[in-house]
């Protein structure tokens, strides 16, 4: 019982539970089905991109193009929908899009050999330069189709489509970390590559494989946000990348690879965002919003180095 | 130091690491004027030894004298104070650096504006090398340079201002006869110095050239000291590698006929020069090797880790020139690494997910891992192997060195397997843990396995071994067939 | 003919051979390109990125590394200028200005070197947390120079006898100096030594550490004095100024040769990257390319050079 207590997701929950039940006290509205709504929906395009990034952190990779690759995205599908008309095409040219991105990580990663921070920085920096040279101005919603208005905005039952999305996507994580032998290679990869690599398992492959679904993951994401937002633009999802690692490393997954659970990272998520409602709820200057990934990202290795000298 | 140097002592000196003492009341007096040499086999504390003397670690208990006097070593800096300088073996220098900035790293000279002064720098370089006999390039960049190049370098560096004691790691392991020479000469210019060289070596017939006294050590243990006078080559073998084997184990004194493997012709780029053998089914094949001979990289090559330069594998008929871990684990072969901390043990993960970790196919039933299952046979090898837990679920790290290379074992006995290689596989483990550990491969062998044995152990390779081959430079220098192997024989044929 | 190979397999003559072909092509390419007004106006515009990229540099060479100097370049330029408006002294608003760089590159180096936390986390931390302080500080609104004075705005605008930018004579004096530091001080060569093989001078008896967060604060003043120079030439501090800065510095610093896993590289190579990355902007612009390539060539120039210098050590 007392480990149960003393585990990282525990703690993260109580922090979380005293979080809600202070800015309840602080402002009643917070409890309102509205504002857990915009909180929910707001996570959830985050949770869907931090699943791929947990295995990736996991796997002792990161991947910082996220944000720009999102933008990318939303402009991306919101254009060649305008063009054909077709939901599956738009679709379609998203996935094929973010597959070649993270395939490229990964091989910059693995082929060249290439440190994954700043494999990864330099695509943020190219996908960032080339979404302005596939379109200029941002891209409007002339398609009209209700569904891919539905995709981001629409409720199932009260609840916002992008939950419903995200809670489709979770149990698969679930289930592919904590259940099949990818979870323990990509945990066997991120703590101790040499002795994976000894047992006979292919530590690029699985690497590679890492950047891919978060790229997928990224497509996702990005179609959800161009619903959102109705249109592609080309800078909709700056920073994004440091809210989900930030999350990511909060809800308890190592910087230096091997451990991760896809539960703390969802409570790390909600955190963040319970944060973001608080400052908007009291008042405090928007601005706080990118100062406190930047705080919790710095906290958070930081206590990340600490328990692994005392595993020591 | 303005008081003359006249000698250094270390008095009891211990060092204990996680679940391994690596020194246990060790002493040395190392006299001005005087080449005291340190022997002992791989792992016997030498290094760690003189780690404590050089500051890079702490000792855990015992005294460094110096002149009489008790010091305080906690830092490279306190032991270069000292004039305390060490030769490392493995090559301590800045690659991007050229020769003169190498060994005036401790301290540039400088001109009266602070500014490094390159003339003096590179004349006192060139001066300070020709006064020991050796003509180099002062401005080359050390990368530049080949290895015996380089070490001349370490040896030059140590040396060059107010040494006390110079400390030389195997400085012979890469220099040409002439260049050994050459270093003895310079040793006998440092003694004529006053200056105290503790000399690490393998090769015995050096030590009768140079040093006046000789200590052994052991598994960590003060072993011996003698006089140079007072012992002869046979007697200092003895000390390393103790006087008699232990423990026989009765091994089948059949002729292996199936071969299990054929190496041919292997070579790397780093170290291997083509190396061939053959291993048979049920066979234990010992290999032994000095440090840098190159076991642990054939051992990395053979198991795909490393690439190969050329060469190929043949396994039971299928021949492979292009081969990774991933082809190896499949054809049945298992590797445990002689590093298990760096390569072995994987720190986040439990007993059970450590052991089933090459094998997690076993229990896959529609892509789920099958926990009951594989908790099930993981139990079952912790009985098995007496394996001192209370849980399967308990981090690997939380147990002994012991421990752990029995769980490391099990990683591949819970599989099918035809050929495993061990690398050290009772390197940091307690002696109970090691007697186990030595009958469990006696008795795998027995059962068809074919095994590669490599070990520092003489003992073990000796009561082991059906063949020995032994390495040298990269080569396959001898081998021994299980009734002519001694232990004098080998170890000659080791330090070539 | 040994000797020749080995001088043009040096990465500066490589570097400069290859400088020189871009400026002859953009000479031939573009009629305005080769003219003093316009590469006056380059030197004066690129001394920006240079002086911040010797200081990226002397990081990187100690083998750190520090990406929040981007918005570094934002954050300091605030105290420069309410400072100015405030006490009507040019000096001490460079002070402190100088002072607040020092004291963030002193932050970094402890949470990197003492707390033990990777420097491209902590100062990708940094970067959002000193971007999101500026715009708290400045409520996203541009602070503008009420002083006016000649001295300030000569700073990033004025021309030596008409012709030569301050800011290009400040960048060169700069890199001056820390040619000289790196190659003929023995501070100069201990970064050099730890960021080559920390181990080694461990042994030799150097403070790694203090040398380490020497090199931190080296890192973060020379990127105040590139924030003091384009605050005069802005003529105010700017919430958005110093955006994606950091990557230009590292594209142009890595292209010029120096490894990101340090002990590797020379100022003067630096130097060459940031000229020939400001060439190549330059031309391009003329050439009326829109500057969207520049970042996305900056990102290939960034994994193709880390990529090359990995290839190259893997052979060693």
């Amino acid at each position: 019982m007392l480990k149960y207590f003393k585990s990282n997701e525990s703690i993260l929950f109580f922090l979380l539970i005293i979080l809600c039940i202070f800015l309840s006290f602080y402002n009643p509205q917070f409890y309102s089905i509205q504002n857990i709504n915009s909180i929910l929906r707001s996570s959830s395009t985050v949770m869907i991109v931090a699943f791929g990034m947990t295995i990736l952190l996991t796997s002792g990779e990161v991947d910082l193009s996220v944000g720009a690759l999102m933008s990318f995205v939303t402009v991306i599908v919101m254009d060649v929908i305008n063009i054909s008309g077709s939901l599956f095409l738009g679709f379609l040219a998203v996935f094929i899009f973010c597959l070649m991105i993270g395939l490229i990580n990964g091989l910059v990663r693995t082929m060249l050999n290439v440190n994954s921070l700043i494999a990864t920085l330099a695509m943020m920096l190219i996908l960032q330069g080339s979404v302005y040279i596939y379109s200029m101005a941002a891209i409007y919603n002339t398609h009209l189709l209700p569904f891919f208005t539905f995709i981001g905005q629409g409720f199932v039952f009260k609840i916002p489509m992008p939950v419903i999305i995200m809670l489709f996507i979770l149990p698969f994580f679930i289930f592919l970390l904590n259940y099949t032998k990818y979870g323990r290679y990509f945990t066997a990869i991120g703590s101790n590559p040499s002795s994976s690599s000894l047992s006979g398992i292919n530590n690029n492959k699985f690497k590679i494989l890492g950047f891919v679904i978060t790229s997928l993951l990224v497509g996702v994401a990005g179609i959800i946000l161009a619903s959102l937002m109705d249109t592609g633009q080309q800078g909709s999802a700056k920073g994004f990348e440091l809210i989900v690692i930030a999350a990511v490393l909060l809800g308890g997954t190592s910087f230096k690879g091997g451990s991760g659970t896809v539960i703390g990272t969802i409570l790390g998520i909600l955190i963040l965002k319970v944060i973001d409602n608080g400052i908007i709820l009291m008042r405090i200057p928007q601005e706080f919003q990118l100062v406190v990934p930047g705080v919790i990202l710095i906290l958070a290795v930081y206590f990340d180095t600490l328990r692994k000298e005392k595993n020591v | 130091m303005s008081n003359k140097f006249e000698s250094l002592s270390l008095q009891n000196i211990r060092k204990e690491f996680p679940g391994v003492l690596a020194l246990d009341n060790v002493s040395l007096k190392a006299e001005a004027g005087k080449v005291h040499a340190l022997m002992g086999e791989n792992g016997a504390g030498k290094s760690t030894l003189i780690k404590i003397l050089s500051g890079a670690y702490t000792k855990d208990a015992g005294n460094i004298l110096f002149n009489g006097k008790e010091i305080n070593i906690t830092s490279p800096n306190d032991s270069l104070n000292y004039g305390i300088k060490v030769v490392y073996q493995e090559i301590s220098l800045i690659p991007e650096f050229t020769v003169g900035e190498n060994i005036f790293l401790e301290k540039f000279p400088l001109n009266r504006l602070g500014a490094i002064d390159w003339k003096k720098l590179y004349d006192d370089c060139e001066k300070l090398l020709q006064g020991i006999g050796f003509n180099l390039d002062v401005r080359e960049k050390v990368a530049n340079l080949s290895i015996s190049e380089q070490q001349i370098i370490e040896i030059a560096r140590a040396i060059f201002q107010n040494a006390s004691v110079v400390v030389m790691d195997e400085p012979t392991s890469s220099l040409t006869p002439k260049e050994i020479d050459k270093l003895f000469q310079v040793i006998e210019r440092l003694k004529n110095n006053d200056i105290s060289i503790i000399y690490i070596t393998h090769k015995i017939d050096e030590i009768f050239k140079i040093a006046s006294d000789v200590t052994v050590l052991r598994d960590g243990k003060f072993i011996s000291h003698r006089n140079i006078n007072d012992t002869s080559e046979e007697i200092l073998i003895q000390d390393m590698v103790g006087r008699k084997v232990d423990q026989k184990f009765e091994r089948p004194l059949n002729t292996f006929s199936e071969v299990q493997m054929n190496v041919k012709n292997l070579s790397t780029l780093s170290k291997l020069d083509n190396i061939s053998f053959k291993l048979h089914r049920g066979e234990i094949l010992g290999f032994f090797g000095l440090m840098g001979a190159g076991r642990t990289e054939l051992a990395k090559a053979i198991f795909g880790y490393d690439k190969i330069l050329n060469g190929k594998i043949e396994i039971q008929g299928n021949v492979y020139e292009k081969f990774n871990t991933q082809t190896m684990v499949n054809n049945g072969i298992g590797y445990v690494t002689e590093d298990r901390k760096g390569e072995g043990i994987i720190n986040d993960m439990n007993l059970r997910e450590n052991m089933s970790l090459p094998s997690l196919g076993l229990f896959e039933k529609f892509l789920i891992i099958n926990k009951v299952k594989e908790k099930k046979l993981a139990n079952q090898y912790i009985e098995k192997f007496e394996v001192k837990t209370p849980s399967s679920e308990r981090l690997i790290t939380l147990l002994s060195g012991g421990n752990q290379q029995k769980i490391l074992l099990s990683r591949w006995l819970l599989r099918e397997l035809k050929i495993i290689i061990l690398d050290e596989p009772t390197r940091g483990v307690d002696i109970g843990a090691k007697t186990e550990i030595l009958k469990l491969i006696n008795d795998l062998a027995k059962d068809g396995l074919s095994v590669i044995l490599m070990t520092s152990e003489m003992n073990d390779l000796l009561s082991l071994s059906d063949r020995i081959i032994v390495m040298a430079g990269g080569k396959i220098s001898k081998e021994f067939s299980k009734d002519i192997a001694t232990q004098e024989e080998i170890f000659k044929a080791a330090a070539i | 003919m040994n000797r020749l190979y080995k001088y043009l397999n040096n990465g500066e003559v490589a570097l400069g051979i290859i400088f020189l072909i871009i400026f002859i092509f953009f000479s031939f390419a573009s009629e305005y390109f080769f003219s003093l007004r316009n590469i006056m106006n380059v030197s004066g515009q690129l001394s920006i990125i240079l002086i911040a990229s010797v200081g990226f540099a002397v990081l990187l060479i100690a083998g750190e590394v520090d990406i929040s100097i981007g918005s570094l370049l934002a954050f300091v330029a605030i105290p420069l200028v309410q400072i100015m408006n405030h006490t009507e002294s040019v000096m001490l608003g460079i002070i402190v200005c100088i002072l607040f760089g020092a004291i963030i590159g002193l932050i970094n180096g402890f949470l990197s070197i003492y707390l033990g936390i990777s420097s491209l986390i902590v100062t990708l931390g940094m970067l959002f947390i000193l971007r999101g302080a500026v715009y708290l500080y400045t409520g996203q609104r541009p602070i503008s120079d009420e002083l006016y004075s000649d001295f300030f705005f000569n700073i990033g605008n004025g021309k030596l006898f008409g012709t030569i930018p301050y800011a290009a004579l400040v960048g060169i004096v700069i890199l001056l100096i820390f040619i000289f530091i790196m190659k003929n001080t023995s501070y100069g060569r201990k970064l050099y030594a730890i960021g080559g093989n920390a181990e080694v001078a461990r042994l030799a008896g150097y403070n790694i550490k203090l040398l380490k967060l020497s090199a931190f604060v080296i890192c973060s003043v020379l990127s105040s004095v590139s924030a003091i120079l384009l605050a005069s030439r802005i003529g105010s501090a700017n919430h958005v100024a110093g955006d994606l800065f950091e990557f230009q510095v590292v594209a142009a610093v890595v292209l010029g040769g120096v490894s990101l896993a340090g002990g590797i590289g020379t100022l003067t190579g630096a130097a060459l990257g940031v000229l020939i990355l400001a060439v190549i902007s330059n031309g391009l612009g003329m050439l009326n390319v829109e500057s969207q390539w520049q970042m996305v060539l900056n990102g290939i120039i960034i994994i193709l050079a880390v990529g090359f210098d990995e290839l190259k050590r893997r052979k060693n």
